[in-house]
């Protein structure tokens, strides 16, 4: 232990330190304790705003740039999937970038010959980086001798993604209709190698998706013509600026061959499996159909798919120990449709699979000593075991033919992969309340057919006696709920005064007032009594209804040990329930525009109505409430910096009045 | 005593950082942190053979990154010219927790990218790469300061003009004049581990 300690205290001192930096993304106070991921000073926890969670450790390898490690998602939709955090990788990084140019004169391996880290990562600054930076801390060899720089080199931001679903059960708008925009968090950084400049951006949705792009910037490759990337030949490149003398000069086309190795860890499963999907054609000409074959790739393989629908082969690794709720295995697959440069032997490659070795690090020229200078090739033709770890290398590949509009500075072009769950969840992982018990076969209709339980005739509550007093029973019915899609249990719990009866059995176990039938006691005498019946089904959204009050006559108790110390409420009235705001806790606009904000506003006793307001620097904007949610339009806010906000909710006649302050982020226009 | 001294470096640079802790702050603080660096590269160093030479021949290798995954280690890489061996060090804690050697040539540093501008700058007849700079700027290119360089590590398959490339380090050059013209460095690259330059002849 003492050695461990010794050692964090000594990286810390290298690695400079994480900032706790103010505002939406790092390390949450919340849930697991920063360390569970066991990289305390690289950890990234960011919540999204649909509830969604993402946390990963994240650093800049000298080598490989932009390096994910210990990735794990939690969704919106909590407990209804799992509770807490599912790993998805364990590591992601760009094993090479291979970069050669047509006229066959020069290739360029950017990862392995020059590196995205050490003195070629790129200082983030205002410009850059929209969201916070995190400081990232390498050896400079720019000073005799080397020595230690920090700089602000990995970029996180919270992006909108734009719509992320949208339902509407009518023909018209006048029905139900279910829409949210979706959120990412983005984690990027620059390298410069020579002209050429790159931004490495992971974008990890709150839908559980991962993007990775590799987005190339700088300059077209300079220099004299004719000369190595400005030459006449215009079969192998593209004519930029004017004729000079006569002579046209064609700026060199180009593949940029990424390469990234992806170690997957669905579930953190010790036994993982990949599976791959080939398509034929079959039927008539009539009426052709597309059959899908699935086969178990029980050994390292590397894949180059051929034949009419070659490119409709994908693959994915799943986890046959972790099952979501319907049973299917979780799984991720990769979605990548880019071309490959067939030239070449290793990036003729369109995915490689082999089973996890610390020491295969690169796709071509591996710099790890334990395994040097192979390539995905051996790592295959060397892997004999079976198939039960799976490293994928995906080789992105995207050819650059230059454009007049490309020069200087180019303007960024992007090649991308995806990696998406696929039954890692039984349902979408941000699906609404209301949807929640749309699971396979069976109809949508909000209205006839609702996920949520919805009380029609509220709670009835009857006595024994003619006039209520001590020892008179009461019994409950639950009233009426819609039963068109599925029956509902019922739970019961009694009021006195809008407070829960409770009391302490004979080993001092609390107790409480539950079951349909409830016996009037003398500390009852002078007071107002409901209950309230909860309708639950599994799958299904519970709700709750409560009864009319029932008065007991006589005069009220004075002494009443257990009281309140203040009854601020009329006794004829149930006290009302408690409401909770919830929003995003930064929201961030632009300076001059209307930001939107969410509101959600919940009960437990039933879903608030009527109105939300924001004040924000003297100004306020009003939202009304549907289904619980509002969305408003925020007032236009001139300065950039730090607004305090403040939401209200104004209460009902059965629900309670509450606030929230979070901040808007006002940004530089 | 060399713990006790690691530690209070550690609290200096926690307490900078922590002060100045704005959003897109640069929290560089070079002298302090530069003292676990030592302890770290002492380490490393430790694990090498004891001829072990850097790119200009000096005692103790060369240091070519470091890598810090934050699970408390630092990965460190250093090349040793006599030998013309890489060799990949753990430090954990002080002490070095696995060491492991190969041929394998990976990204040069800024160090290694001017002692082969040297290399080829230091040569009574300029390579056209020179002569062009003298062409655009005026002046004969005769320093590594004239221009801004980075290199890449430079192999090949064992045959033709630079067939020692691989088991040799050797680099291509990428220098670009003060005024961001790149100057044709496609016609040679540098042996460091000879002090030579390779012709690679006419691109076509």
């Amino acid at each position: 232990m003492t050695r461990r300690a010794t050692a964090v205290t000594a990286l810390v001192a290298l690695l400079g330190v994480m900032l706790a930096l103010p505002g939406t993304i790092g390390p949450s106070r919340a849930g697991a304790s920063d360390d569970d991921l066991g990289c305390p000073d690289q950890l990234v926890e960011h919540d999204l705003p649909n509830g969604a969670s993402w946390r990963l450790c994240a650093r800049i390898h000298p080598v490989q740039g932009l390096r994910l490690e210990s990735v794990e998602f939690r969704p919106a939709t909590g407990n209804r999937e799992y509770t807490g955090y599912r790993r998805v990788l364990d590591a992601l990084h760009l094993a090479q970038l291979n970069v050669p140019y047509d006229d066959g004169v020069t290739v360029y391996d950017d990862i392995t010959d020059y590196g995205f880290g050490g003195d070629h990562l790129v200082t983030q600054n205002a410009d850059t980086c929209l969201g916070q930076t995190r400081p990232v801390t390498y050896v400079t060899s720019l000073t005799a001798p080397p020595s230690v720089k920090t700089v602000a080199g990995i970029c996180l931001d919270e992006v909108a993604t734009g719509l992320a679903f949208h339902s509407r059960e009518w023909g018209t708008d006048a029905g139900p209709r279910f829409a949210g925009q979706g959120t990412a968090l983005e984690i990027s950084s620059l390298s410069k190698v020579s002209w050429y400049e790159y931004q490495q951006k992971i974008t990890l949705d709150d839908q559980g998706g991962i993007d990775i792009g590799l987005g190339a910037t700088g300059d077209v490759a300079p220099g004299n013509a004719p000369g190595v990337f400005f030459t006449e030949q215009p079969a192998t490149g593209w004519e930029l600026g004017p004729t000079v003398d006569g002579h046209h000069y064609y700026a060199t086309s180009h593949w940029h061959s990424a390469i990234y190795r992806v170690d997957f860890g669905i579930d953190a499963g010790a036994e993982q499996r990949v599976e791959q999907w080939d398509y034929a054609a079959g039927g008539t000409a009539a009426n052709p159909t597309l059959l899908g074959t699935a086969t178990t790739k029980t050994n390292a393989f590397v894949a180059s798919p051929s034949g009419e629908h070659a490119r409709l082969t994908w693959w994915r690794v799943l986890n046959a120990d972790s099952l979501n709720r319907d049973g299917h295995a979780r799984s991720y697959e990769i979605v990548n449709d880019n071309p490959v440069d067939i030239a070449r032997p290793v990036t003729r490659v369109q995915v490689a699979f082999t089973n996890a070795a610390a020491c295969q690090q690169y796709a071509s020229y591996n710099l790890d000593p334990g395994c040097p200078d192979q390539d995905i090739l051996d790592y295959v033709a060397g892997d004999t075991a079976p198939l039960t770890d799976p490293v994928a290398w995906v080789n992105v590949g995207f050819h650059h033919v230059d454009r007049d509009e490309d020069q200087s500075p180019m303007h960024t072009h992007w090649q991308h992969f995806q990696l998406l769950p696929r039954d890692f969840f039984a349902q979408g992982p941000a699906t609404p309340d209301a949807r929640s018990c749309i699971n396979g076969p069976g109809l949508i209709d909000s209205s006839s057919l609702p996920c949520i339980a919805t009380n029609t005739t509220a709670p009835k509550v009857s006595a024994s006696t003619s006039t209520i007093a001590a020892g008179t029973e009461l019994s409950a019915t639950p009233g009426t709920w819609n039963e068109s899609r599925t029956t509902w249990d019922f739970d019961y719990l009694w009021f006195r005064d809008g407070e829960p009866i409770t009391g302490v059995d004979d080993d001092g176990v609390p107790t409480a007032a539950t079951g349909p039938t409830y016996v009037v006691g003398p500390e009852d005498v002078g007071r107002s009594l409901t209950v309230k019946v909860t309708a639950s089904r599994p799958g299904y959204v519970s709700a709750t209804a409560e009864s009319a009050a029932v008065q007991v006559p006589g005069p009220t108790p004075t002494a009443q040990p257990t009281a309140e110390p203040t009854h601020q409420h009329d006794h004829d009235h149930a006290v009302p329930a408690a409401t909770v705001i919830e929003a995003a806790a930064v929201t961030r606009t632009r300076a001059g525009r209307r930001g939107r904000l969410v509101v959600h506003v919940t009960s437990l006793a039933g879903v608030p109505t009527g109105r939300v307001l924001v004040h924000v620097r003297g100004k306020r904007v009003v939202g009304r409430l549907v289904a619980g949610r509002a969305v408003l339009r925020l007032p236009v806010l001139q300065q950039p910096g730090r607004y305090r906000m403040r939401i209200s909710y104004p209460g009902s006649a059965t629900l309670a009045p509450s606030q929230r302050v979070v901040m808007v982020r006002v940004l530089r226009r | 005593m060399k713990r006790a001294t690691l530690l209070m470096a550690t609290v200096g640079l926690v307490g900078a950082a922590a002060v100045g802790g704005t959003a897109l702050a640069s929290v560089s603080d070079e002298r302090k942190a530069s003292e676990p660096l030592g302890a770290v590269l002492a380490a490393a160093r430790s694990a090498l053979p004891a001829s072990a030479a850097d790119v200009h021949g000096e005692l103790g290798g060369e240091l070519l990154s470091v890598d810090l995954p934050g699970d408390g280690s630092a990965e460190v890489v250093l090349y040793d010219y006599a030998a013309d061996l890489t060799h990949q060090i753990t430090v954990r804690g002080g002490d070095v927790v696995d060491s492991q050697t190969a041929r394998v040539q990976p990204p040069p540093t800024a160090t290694e990218a001017t002692a082969a501008l040297g290399i080829a700058l230091d040569r009574p007849l300029p390579l056209p790469f020179a002569a062009a700079f003298a062409e655009r700027q005026g002046v004969p290119l005769v320093s590594p300061d004239q221009v801004s360089v980075i290199a890449g590590a430079w192999t090949t398959d064992g045959s033709g003009a630079a067939a020692d490339c691989g088991h040799h380090r050797c680099v291509q050059l990428v220098v670009a004049t003060p005024a961001g013209d790149y100057l044709d460095t496609h016609d040679f690259v540098v042996d460091l581990s000879t002090g030579t330059v390779i012709n690679l002849g006419a691109p076509r």
